[in-house]
């Protein structure tokens, strides 16, 4: 009798420490977030920052990205958009690597101290861009969008939070003197966005890339020209539509966000 | 036309020379054109044909013949198979008559047994060594309804207690851990369902203290993680917006190595298996240092049972063993002799299939040649019927060639044939 217990014991211990397909991963799939924080203008900043301070869990949360399946990796990535052409992109990842553990321990693996702390660094550090001359003086917030955009992986799902005024202000295009109306706009593309990188964008989208946008505008706070937040929400809606955006929002602040 | 011409020639011909059929003493007697129409080479056949017909005859009177001598090798064989069952009639009789004393007896002797208050036993004992054994062998055999009970019990409620605590559960555990647990689980309850069992038959003290151990397991198992959870509680969930804020100074960090509870509640939380593990080693202990002696005495019986617990129906129990036994030897007996009754009598059915064999196939020689008789018969009655109507023709044209010559018609008084006379005449027999 014991001999059969004994054996029982040792073929089920051996049988689960054999099953590891039971509990590892085969693949990982990817959520991909990017955050855009124009820091053209410092009260801009100042209102950008106070609104993602105070919203950022519950857009995380009503968005469902800070939900970390199993089998998961959610990467954030976070750049500014100012009148500076390159691109300075840092992320951070977080991922659960296994699966039927306990929910203890996936909550632990999906952590998002990294992130946050990632977040909060760049946050201060895009503080005193905000407060930078060369930064300030203008705006390329397209080229910008689209240069970022293109660093994802076209397979990954992906999600651009854009927040900004949305205030062209560059030697191609300057919102505040003008708004282009929407048939405009497809013409302003190849002045507005570097050939290479419309050239990167169809190819992006070939591939199957299908990224949502989200665009947080702010009210302009520049006190010395105004210009209609509703004709700029037209422009960039004009603006998506050409680049083959489907899939956009328009909201004033993260906690308006659509599920 | 033309051979009408010819016979009415003919027939002047005949009665120019005098040449009168007729009849005398001798039979009839055909003239000479009579004769060649007779004669005429297709009718020839008539007389090959009757000899033939003749032969035929013979031969199948002496299949006939033949087919009625076989009657006899057939009774011989029919009375020699009915010899064979009979013989064994009167031993057969012998026998039932046996078995019928025998369980009047047997009755009797039960009624006489009531009689005395004494209720006889149905089930005999067997006392063969053989029997014995095979008993010993049949109680090796694992109890497969109590094991199936078992099963049924702790699946059932080891659903029920998943099904209940999963969420809780769920959180702590991992499916792996989960599903280890309730192993470990069933192991302890089976280990306490086979001491228990073990302790009925005999009572032991290690045993006692096993249950008891074993109880307190399967308590802390049940019980244990929800003291431990109202004593010791574990920090509980954020909320993903809580966890994502960073208005919160501190931010969510990794969980700390350090633990403010004592050390055995999170070595329990980590590894609730130990319960499990630590009634399984007990039982291990238990049984290698104890003895196997944990049978008991009625479970091994002795190949000649020597102790009855009373004498009296054990005498009893003998005495209708005696006669069952005797019964049963009887029976047997009377199977073999009634299959070798039916057996004795496969020689002469043997012969008669044999017989029966020869005479289908005489029977089936006969019905052909009566065919062919038949058919000989018909050829040669058609042949008999042309040359009786040509003799008819060659009477009408006579007739007509007498009527034509008024002398010689007062004269001549012809005679013309019959059947019987063409039979004659080619001497052939027709019946």
């Amino acid at each position: 009798m014991k001999y059969l217990i004994t054996l029982m014991l040792l073929v089920f211990t051996i049988a689960f420490s054999a099953c590891k397909s039971f509990t590892e991963c085969s693949n990982i799939s990817n959520s991909e977030a990017m955050l855009l924080v124009d820091v053209s203008d410092p009260k801009l900043y100042q209102v950008i920052r106070q609104d993602i301070t105070d919203n950022f869990g519950s857009f995380m949360q009503r968005s469902k990205l800070g939900l970390i399946e199993p089998c998961q990796r959610f990467t954030l990535r976070v750049a500014p958009l100012g009148a500076q052409e390159s691109l300075e992109m840092s992320e951070q990842s977080i991922q659960v690597t296994s699966k039927r553990q306990s929910i203890k321990d996936q909550q632990s693996q999906a952590n998002p101290a990294p992130i946050l702390n990632m977040l909060k660094t760049k946050l201060t550090e895009y503080e005193k861009l905000s407060q930078d001359k060369e930064t300030t003086s203008g705006s390329t917030l397209a080229n910008t969008l689209l240069k970022a955009m293109l660093q994802a992986n076209p397979a990954s799902d992906l999600t651009v939070v854009m927040m900004t005024d949305g205030i062209e202000n560059n030697g191609y295009l300057n919102l505040y003197k003008k708004v282009p109306s929407d048939e405009e706009v497809p013409k302003l593309l190849n002045s507005l966005i570097d050939a290479k990188i419309l050239e990167k964008w169809d190819h992006f989208l070939e591939e199957g890339a299908a990224p949502k946008v989200i665009m947080v505008l702010k009210p302009a706070t520049s006190a010395s020209a105004k210009v209609n937040i509703r004709a700029v929400k037209n422009y960039w809606a004009a603006l998506f539509k050409a680049l083959k955006l489907s899939n956009v929002e328009f909201a004033d602040n993260l906690n308006n966000i659509n599920p | 036309m033309m051979e009408n011409i010819k016979l009415y020639n003919a027939a002047r011909q005949d009665i120019y020379l005098n040449d009168i059929p007729g009849r005398n003493e001798e039979g009839y007697k055909p003239n000479r054109t009579q004769r060649a129409y007779l004669n005429k080479q297709k009718y020839g056949a008539i007389t090959t044909h009757s000899l033939k017909i003749q032969q035929l005859d013979e031969n199948i009177s002496d299949l006939r013949k033949e087919t009625i001598a076989y009657q006899v090798p057939a009774d011989i064989a029919i009375a020699q198979g009915n010899q064979h069952k009979d013989g064994y009639n009167p031993e057969i009789e012998e026998v039932k008559d046996n078995i019928k004393l025998l369980e009047r007896d047997l009755k009797k002797y039960d009624d006489d047994m009531l009689n005395r208050g004494i209720v006889p036993e149905e089930q005999v004992k067997e006392s063969e060594p053989v029997k014995a054994a095979e008993k010993r062998q049949k109680q090796k055999v694992f109890n497969w309804k109590a094991i199936g009970a078992f099963l049924l019990i702790w699946g059932a409620g080891e659903t029920f207690m998943t099904y209940v605590q999963y969420n809780g559960l769920r959180y702590d555990k991992s499916v792996e851990s989960i599903v280890a647990r309730s192993i470990a689980f069933a192991v302890v309850l089976f280990l306490i369902h086979l001491v228990a069992h073990w302790n009925k038959l005999r009572r032991r003290i290690i045993y006692m203290i096993f249950l008891g151990v074993s109880f307190f397991m399967v308590f802390c198992m049940l019980f244990l993680p929800l003291i431990l959870n109202q004593l010791y509680p574990e920090a509980s969930t954020q909320a993903v917006t809580d966890q994502w804020s960073l208005n919160k100074t501190n931010v969510v960090a990794a969980p700390s190595h350090g633990s403010a509870n004592p050390f055995w509640v999170d070595l329990y939380r980590k590894n609730d298996l130990i319960p499990g593990i630590l009634s399984f080693l007990f039982f291990i202990i238990m049984t290698s240092f104890t003895k196997r002696g944990n049978k008991p005495p009625e479970e091994t019986p002795a190949p000649q049972p020597e102790q009855p617990v009373n004498p009296i129906i054990d005498e009893v129990g003998k005495r209708r063993n005696y006669y069952l036994t005797k019964i049963r030897q009887e029976k047997d007996k009377l199977a073999r002799l009634e299959d070798a009754q039916k057996l004795s009598s496969h020689s002469s059915t043997e012969t008669l299939h044999q017989i029966f064999r020869v005479l289908q196939e005489k029977q089936k020689k006969e019905q052909a040649l009566t065919e062919e008789r038949d058919q000989l018969v018909a050829a040669r009655q058609i042949l008999m019927n042309e040359v009786q109507s040509e003799l008819a023709q060659y009477e009408t044209e006579f007739r007509e060639a007498i009527n034509n010559d008024p002398v010689k018609s007062a004269l001549i008084n012809a005679g013309w044939p019959t059947e019987d006379d063409i039979i004659n005449f080619y001497k052939i027999r027709t019946k």
